[in-house]
């Protein structure tokens, strides 16, 4: 399971409720709203498993955008997460 | 007690909270690894500064470093770097194939890999001569490896055949740069982004290929309503997101676009003349002409006419321009949109022209900056001079001086190094084809997957003895290698990156390689020395000694490095050059008074363009030309290609990441909702692209990200080889491929 920092920015005056979808998301921690609306946010999570999070971050209402700040994978086999659907693709 | 899971939480917290500027949890950021490394990002040109945490002799985890211009933030490909280091296609044995092409690459000593390219080196060299051999590098390759490389070729074999892929990114900004102005690399940094108030991007998908800048950029965007974006480009990709005008021309006719805009500023007198009057000549090809010529000149772009070409309202033309001009401080951003071109020189001068013009330009937040699409093209290979025309610090082959002063540098003989230059890319991979090339060192590359016309070039590679320094068995390339030489990756050796904005950072080593892989400064100087160069002319322990030679190969010229000392770099997240003494802090705007250390504080001018011998910039009247090949009845779509944000050039390290992988498993083809009607195609359907040179099956995305008539393709995908689609056609003057543009027929495959 990584372990990832970032900061999600938000806009339209949507901090507060970003923040509460944000903290209903179990994978989550969140560290409060920060300057210019930024909420400082950790997630606990498979690697394999970032990128549909990011999505789902992204999509929540004003969220502008998500900046990956630091990743820990120290308890994850990052050569054994190759799956065979690469090494088979088309 | 804290779990050592809550720690590392802790710590993530801490680190992300520090960007933000808020002080938490004391130093638990330094709970997640035993040791910190500072190094730069292994992906694009915008040179991230990144900390590598090890932990039991191991890389653990990523942070942005915050000392760096990324302020401590990375995109999903950098954070994901740590887990490539590791991935199970490395290359971690020398490989041979002891029967010729068609036998399998098989595992060796590195004793008997060594042997084995040396003694097929040393036959070409004493048979056919140094033209027989060839270096190919890299954008990628770490400074002190091309510079070594470099040096190794062009002064120990005394060949010039020294040439590599940032021939197929950058050298087409390189020529317009030192057309305009007489030296290559930008004069602006990313501090431009912050100060800016309208962007003009062209040529450029920077939300993708670039997304920690793009952050950035719209990042300035929101912090000021006065801020304008204007994007450029047929596609309409993620950076229009934020653009207040996107212009989607015909693909191809940007050089009448930029002319357009100059037109419409000239004529609404929009112009800065006390600027252009004063620091700028005008020229037509060799010929000095006048402002009024150029007046002249700009009859023929006419937004009514521009409009006619290039498929814009003309209303929109003039609004841009407007924009541009009126701006207290633009900035444009341009990349392989605008240098994969064979007008790509051109279509770089038009944009300095705009700036030239308008005055916007040594200011902050007014420059044209050309983005780069390799971490090291600026510092490896543009700055040491590793291409066929080129010699360390911006000096060139065919300047009898410039050889002169390299070789008293090297202490070799004056006369040693050829006056003939090398073969340019497409040149050289023609001539191993032709068995003129019969031996290659390939490094830190992968062109069996990302030349242009592969079938084509692919022949050079199976005709030539080829060598390769790789780190993933998964190259492409490496179907052709006949020696395979498995190299360090990333932060398992140690050297220097030079990035878009001439700033110079050290990746320091923070594990040992992997298997038996060995840094490429080291397999160089191995195969150098079994190859007769003198111990004297390579004195080298490592790469730190390399540095030391190059950072003082032009201590009293404008390429000034001298003062980047490695103990700086060690200390500092990166250094600005030109930097002369070890004291200076780096330069963030060139050939401004006051700024750059070049200019002496006692000019009488606040702007001294010192790469030209007049000291002025040119604006070039160049005239709208058209692609190589354009869309007609037999073959009735542009194609273009370009990047997604989730993979990195050939895969081979995004590839490896199953979250990247699986956001982008395969290449596809973009279609426009109203051409797919046409042909009845639907999103996932199977589309059949042909062009003069091949065809293939790929999945269709239906969007209106493309323009009617227009398609796009990514070329990351080994298993679907666009480039095979692609045309050669080069820039006269870059020699750069036009990648961006070639026609094609598009139906549904059955």
């Amino acid at each position: 399971m990584a372990v990832v920092g970032f900061l999600v920015h938000t806009g339209g005056g949507r901090a507060q409720s970003a923040l509460a979808a944000l903290d209903a998301m179990p994978e989550l921690t969140t560290y409060g709203i920060h300057k210019d609306n930024v909420i400082v946010a950790v997630a606990e999570v498979a690697s394999v498993k970032l990128d549909a999070l990011l999505s789902v971050i992204k999509k929540i209402e004003g969220v502008i955008d998500v900046s990956l700040t630091s990743m820990n994978v120290e308890d994850e086999d990052p050569g054994a997460a190759l799956s065979s659907e690469i090494l088979d693709r088309p | 007690m804290a779990t050592r899971r809550e720690f590392i939480k802790g710590s993530a917290a801490a680190v992300a909270l520090s960007v933000m500027g808020v002080p938490a949890f004391g130093a638990q950021g330094d709970t997640q690894a035993d040791t910190w490394v500072k190094g730069v990002c292994r992906y694009c040109g915008t040179g991230c500064g990144v900390l590598i945490g090890v932990r039991d002799g191991r890389a653990v985890a990523i942070k942005g470093d915050p000392n760096n211009h990324n302020q401590g933030v990375l995109c999903q490909k950098g954070m994901l770097l740590v887990p490539v280091i590791y991935a199970k296609d490395r290359l971690v044995r020398p490989h041979i194939r002891k029967n010729g092409k068609s036998s399998p690459l098989e595992p060796v000593s590195w004793e008997e890999a060594m042997k084995f390219a040396t003694d097929k080196f040393a036959q070409v060299l004493k048979e056919d001569g140094p033209n027989a051999v060839a270096y190919y590098g890299s954008g990628q390759a770490l400074t002190e490896e091309s510079y070594l490389a470099n040096k190794i070729w062009k002064g120990g074999f005394k060949s010039n055949n020294v040439d590599g892929n940032p021939r197929l990114c950058m050298a087409s900004a390189v020529g317009g740069y030192m057309s305009t102005f007489g030296k290559d690399e930008p004069m602006g940094t990313y501090d431009d982004l912050d100060n800016a108030t309208c962007f003009f991007i062209i040529g450029s998908n920077t939300s993708e290929a670039h997304p920690v800048l793009f952050q950035r950029i719209a990042k300035r965007k929101q912090s000021s309503s006065e801020v304008r974006v204007i994007v450029a480009d047929p596609r309409r990709t993620n950076t229009s997101r934020i653009a207040d005008m996107h212009l989607s021309f015909k693909p191809g006719t940007d050089l009448a676009l930029l002319n357009g805009m100059a037109h419409v500023i000239v004529r609404d007198e929009m112009d800065n003349y006390r600027f252009h009057g004063k620091y700028c000549t005008f020229q037509k090809g060799d010929d000095a002409v006048t402002f009024d010529d150029y007046k002249a000149f700009l009859q023929d772009y006419t937004p009514e006419k521009v409009a006619e070409i290039t498929g814009l309202a003309a209303d929109d033309i003039v609004k841009v321009a407007h924009t541009f001009a009126q701006s207290s401080a633009t900035t444009s951003l341009w990349c392989m949109g605008i240098n994969q071109r064979t007008r790509g020189v051109w279509a770089n001068n038009l944009i300095h022209n705009l700036h030239l013009l308008t005055g916007h330009i040594g200011r902050p937040g007014a420059t044209p900056l050309s983005l780069t699409g390799q971490p090291n093209a600026c510092g490896g290979v543009r700055d040491v001079g590793a291409l066929a025309h080129l010699l360390p610090a911006g000096r060139v082959i065919g300047n009898q001086q410039h050889r002169n002063e390299v070789e008293d540098y090297w202490g070799i003989p004056r006369g040693s190094i050829p006056d003939k230059m090398g073969l340019h890319t497409i040149a050289l991979f023609e001539a191993m084809a032709e068995g003129k090339v019969k031996a290659v060192f390939i490094h830190c590359t992968n062109p069996a997957h990302t030349l242009p016309h592969l079938n084509k070039h692919t022949k050079g590679l199976q005709t030539a003895f080829v060598v390769q320094t790789e780190a993933f068995m998964s190259a492409e390339t490496l179907k052709y290698a006949d020696v395979a030489f498995p190299a360090a990756f990333w932060c398992e050796t140690d050297g220097v990156y030079g990035c878009t904005e001439r700033r110079y950072a050290l990746t320091e080593q923070a594990i040992k390689p992997q298997g038996e892989a060995r840094p490429c400064v080291n397999i160089l100087m191995d195969f150098a020395k079994r190859l007769g160069i003198d111990e004297k002319f390579i004195p080298y322990k490592n790469a730190e000694d390399i540095w030391e030679e190059w950072r003082k190969f032009n201590e009293k010229g404008p390429y000034n490095f001298f003062g980047i000392t490695r103990a700086r770099l060690r200390k500092e997240s990166g250094i600005k050059w030109p930097c002369p003494s070890e004291t200076h802090p780096g330069t963030n705007l060139r050939y401004v008074r006051g700024k750059d250390p070049l200019v002496p504080a006692n000019h009488p001018d606040p702007i001294f363009f010192y790469g030209k011998p007049n000291a002025k910039a040119t604006v070039f009247l160049r005239p709208y030309a058209p692609p190589f090949e354009t869309a007609d009845a037999e073959y009735p779509f542009v194609l273009t290609t370009g990047r997604v944000i989730d993979q990195w050039h050939s895969a081979t390290m995004t590839g490896t990441v199953p979250e990247l992988q699986r956001a982008y498993p395969t290449n596809f083809v973009e279609i426009n909702p109203e051409d797919a009607k046409k042909l009845g195609i639907r999103n996932g359907d199977k589309v059949e692209l042909e062009t003069r040179r091949d065809k293939m099956v790929l999945p269709a995305v239906v969007t209106d990200v493309c323009m009617p008539g227009l398609v796009f393709t990514p070329f990351f995908d080994k298993n679907l080889l666009v480039n095979k689609l692609l045309h050669d056609a080069v820039d006269a003057v870059s020699k750069e491929p036009e990648y961006k543009i070639c026609a094609t027929r598009v139906r549904k495959a059955s």
